[in-house]
């Protein structure tokens, strides 16, 4: 029983000769959990907005789409609204009223629904999604994970037969991602709903999904069960940009020269690993770290907190970064890491504690001297620019820091050329997508020639190209002799960017370790590529690692 | 405990606006005297003993000015209390003045309370009978202001983490903050054409937008709707027939003591304590049912 059927799909914007979509054709089976991935640009979001009529995209379109055996451009707006739900990726920005339970109505009062009915609905949405007890709280008060589940709910009201899902953990930590997928999965196995999703976090879905479709420049070139998909890109595509994103187990399997079933899941790889490979080599040889004698920024038994009668949230927490290295602070939710990096560049004043940067308290730089050495990159990078063009906000700089003409060229080619922005200086920020912002928001920063930067969730969001794009970039900082700190949830990142790692909880610095080292110690706290190795490998961090270890161990079988 | 603020809104609503209409509309100074007190209790249950000592203190404050600035607009009255060259001070018109200030405080005191319990969705649900889609855009307002100001503040700080922000002369700060804030209208603008994204792909416009409302009309709001008519009943027969019109020039009225007038400062007495009669009986109620376990 078919719920959607594409054929021959094409589409491209208005003005445009290339194809955002190109000549795309599916069908998903009713019940079907589907996953939908590739790079950023691949047309993964403009596909799932054709799929729903209302947020459907002007522009050429060939082919046609089914919904349940009928053409979906001529179905009823009742259908169509209802019976197809979209979950967008901000948290913030779906939602439409200022109480929860007002929220959960809202779907329900544009069906026309009674009062009682609508009731009904909500006491059981609310129920089945585990926030009967924030009903009645004003929704500014909850977490993004809490909000995206909201609206999770709020579309399941509705009862559709089709949910789509666009990028919904893009902005979640991971805590709240798996709580979000759980939540999905239940949905889709007891309500029986259809779900199509867009991801880049395929860690926890590979498994269990029914069919993965992969996309790249607007074509579907994979669309099969996992196992065979994981398979295919062994023997076809092995080297295709996507690797890098795919779960562990497939990286691994895929760099290996193995004749069995290619493993899905972190258990599946252990076993994997266990029958394939002896362990006489247990750990690589490894260089020891060694960083700079000068400290570059001090934190001694920091106190903070926002409000003179709410509780601390940073509560005694030290820590020591070095200059020239880059130390990764992770730790739960709330933990306070937003909190240390504001207390550091001196925007919350901490009640208690010393802070010194370069050997001399915060207090002593007057007239906001302490920016030139420290510079912060907050979550949300749009933030950095209030003009309305890139080169405009760079330009701001120049009668910042009284350059001359001379200087200024040279300081901002050089930061173009290293972080290849050149084609976005015309561009308006907030044209620019995600990865694209990182980087214009970093040269912001560093036409100020900071010495320390101070990074708050760099990568949230990026695809993996992104990501190491990034990467690169923080790697040649700090061969120019730059400290970095970045706060972030995201683990396999923090593995191959850190040298050092610390875990805040609780308001304080728990652990504080050489990136390798610390990873090994933590059960939960660490890469997947660890947690399927850590039983016959001592210290595998990366896939790389496993796969090197595996392969000094030769692919004899036990 | 504070059961007042359980009733249906629309009783609250009609209280409210019965108790604020009579107070600020009569000159009476028995009246506003009751209405004052009656005020203060309220107030008190609602916010607690701190809360109400900060605000008397600014009152009182408010109460000793009206009082003396009065004569200086209203020189009419009998008895001079001061004499300067131009200006004379009269005992009618200082006290003229004192009742306009406990006036003021008093219905400022009732707003207050009115604020308290007349939340957001309250005003949304009254709204929300009549007016579905003005409700809606209510709710989306308390939405979005609250985010604007959140997301200015967090630019700001930003801005000024990188030493942009409040920089150098005022007119460089004026022009900072313009700046900032235009750029967090285009931030908002954007983001609103998520959220409209959002509302139509949730349907919209396609079928009438239902009611959706909360509050249930209880056999106690309907008890508590009949005594409000009927005293307020009361209160307006008493005022026609009675003699309560009270003058301060050029000497005060006499107050009168018939049957009308009597009853009259009566039921005011009652309505006006009527939140705290409620609570009280709940109280009682509540006592007497504890203490039978």
């Amino acid at each position: 029983m078919e719920i959607l059927s594409v054929q021959n799909l094409s589409f491209s914007y208005p003005k445009s000769k290339n194809y955002q979509l190109d000549n795309i054709s599916f069908s998903v089976k009713k019940g079907n959990f589907v996953l939908l991935s590739g790079i950023s640009g691949c047309g993964k979001t403009t596909l799932l907005k054709m799929l729903k009529p209302a947020l459907s995209p002007f522009g050429k379109i060939q082919g046609q789409i089914m919904f349940e055996n009928y053409d979906i451009k001529k179905i009823d707006e009742n259908i169509s609204a209802f019976k197809i739900g979209f979950v967008m990726q901000n948290p913030n920005e779906q939602i439409v009223t200022d109480k929860v339970y007002s929220e959960l109505a809202f779907g329900l009062q544009n069906m026309g629904l009674s009062n009682d009915e609508v009731q009904r609905r909500i006491c059981e949405t609310s129920d089945f999604f585990g926030i009967s007890n924030l009903l009645y709280k004003d929704i500014s008060v909850l977490s993004g994970g809490q909000k995206q589940l909201l609206n999770l709910a709020s579309i399941i009201a509705m009862n559709p037969t089709l949910l789509l899902l666009d990028e919904p953990t893009a902005q979640l930590d991971p805590i709240s991602s798996t709580r979000f997928f759980d939540m999905l999965l239940r949905v889709n196995q007891e309500l029986g709903t259809t779900v199509i999703i867009a991801e880049h976090r395929l860690n926890e879905l590979w498994s269990i999904s029914d069919k993965i479709m992969l996309m790249d420049k607007g074509c579907v070139f994979l669309n099969d069960t996992p196992n065979q998909v994981a398979t295919d890109i062994k023997t076809k595509f092995s080297d295709c940009d996507l690797i890098k994103s795919l779960p562990a187990p497939i990286q691994i399997y895929n760099a290996l020269d193995i004749k069995s079933k290619c493993p899905l899941n972190t258990r599946q790889a252990r076993d994997f690993l266990s029958d394939n490979f002896k362990n006489d080599i247990k750990s690589l040889p490894k260089t020891g770290y060694k960083h700079s004698d000068k400290i570059a920024i001090e934190l001694d038994e920091v106190f903070a907190r926002y409000e003179k009668n709410h509780p601390d949230i940073l509560k005694g927490a030290s820590l020591k970064v070095f200059e020239g290295e880059c130390v990764c602070i992770l730790g739960p939710n709330g933990a306070g890491k937003s909190t240390l990096l504001k207390t550091a560049t001196g925007l919350l004043k901490s009640y208690a504690g010393k802070i010194k940067v370069f050997d001399k308290k915060i207090e002593k730089y007057k007239d906001n001297s302490l920016y030139e050495y420290v510079n912060l990159l907050p979550q949300n990078p749009r933030e950095i620019f209030i003009h309305q063009t890139v080169d405009e906000d760079l330009n701001q700089i120049k009668d910042h820091k009284k350059y001359t003409d001379e200087e200024f060229c040279k300081i901002k080619e050089q930061a173009c050329n290293m972080l290849e922005i050149d084609s976005f200086l015309s561009m308006h920020p907030f044209d620019l997508s995600g990865g694209q912002i990182q980087k214009v928001a970093l040269a912001k920063l560093l036409l100020q020639k900071p010495k320390i930067l101070l990074l708050d969730e760099p990568v949230k969001g990026l695809d993996e190209y992104a990501k190491q794009e990034l990467l690169q970039i923080f790697k040649k900082l700090n061969q120019n002799n730059i400290t970095i700190i970045i706060v972030t949830h995201d683990v396999e990142f923090a593995s191959v960017v850190a040298n050092r790692c610390a875990m805040l909880w609780d308001g304080q610095i728990v652990s504080v370790d050489v990136a390798n080292r610390f990873f090994s110690n933590n059960s939960f706290y660490t890469t997947n590529a660890n947690k399927i190795s850590r039983h016959i490998f001592d210290d595998a961090i990366t896939c790389d690692d496993v796969i090197s270890l595996c392969k000094r161990n030769g692919g004899d079988t036990k | 405990m504070n059961d007042f603020v359980k009733l249906h809104p629309s009783v609250l609503a009609l209280y409210f606006l019965s108790t604020i209409i009579i107070t600020m509309f009569t000159s009476n100074p028995i009246i506003i005297c009751i209405s004052f007190f009656a005020s203060i209790c309220l107030y008190f249950t609602l916010f607690g003993f701190l809360q109400l000592a900060e605000k008397l203190k600014s009152f009182i404050i408010i109460i000793f000015l009206c009082t003396i600035f009065n004569p200086l607009f209203s020189q009419n009255g009998q008895t001079i209390v001061l004499e300067f060259s131009i200006i004379k001070i009269t005992l009618q018109s200082l006290l003229f003045g004192l009742n306009f200030g406990i006036m003021l405080v008093c219905s400022m005191l009732w707003f207050l309370c009115l604020s308290k319990v007349m939340s957001s969705e309250k005003i949304v649900y009254l709204l929300g009978k009549k007016a579905p889609k003005t409700a809606l855009t209510i709710s989306l307002a308390l939405k979005l202001v609250p985010d604007f100001f959140k997301k200015f503040h967090n630019t700001a700080m930003s801005q000024k983490a990188l030493g942009l922000y409040h920089q150098g002369s005022f007119k460089e700060r004026i022009k900072s903050s313009r700046d900032v804030f235009l750029s967090v209208c285009a931030d908002v603008l954007e983001s609103s054409a998520q959220t409209s994204d959002s509302i139509r792909a949730r349907g919209f416009g396609i079928n009438k937008f239902a009611v959706y409302s909360r509050y249930k009309f209880y056999k106690r709001d309907y008890f508590i709707l009949i005594s409000i008519v009927l005293l307020l009943a009361g209160i307006v027969l008493c005022r026609i027939y009675g003699d309560i019109k009270f003058y301060f020039y050029p000497n005060f009225s006499k107050i009168s003591t018939d049957i009308y007038s009597v009853f009259f400062y009566l039921f005011f007495t009652v309505f006006a304590l009527l939140p705290i009669i409620i609570n009280f009986k709940e109280g009682i109620k509540w006592r007497y049912l504890v203490s039978k376990i």
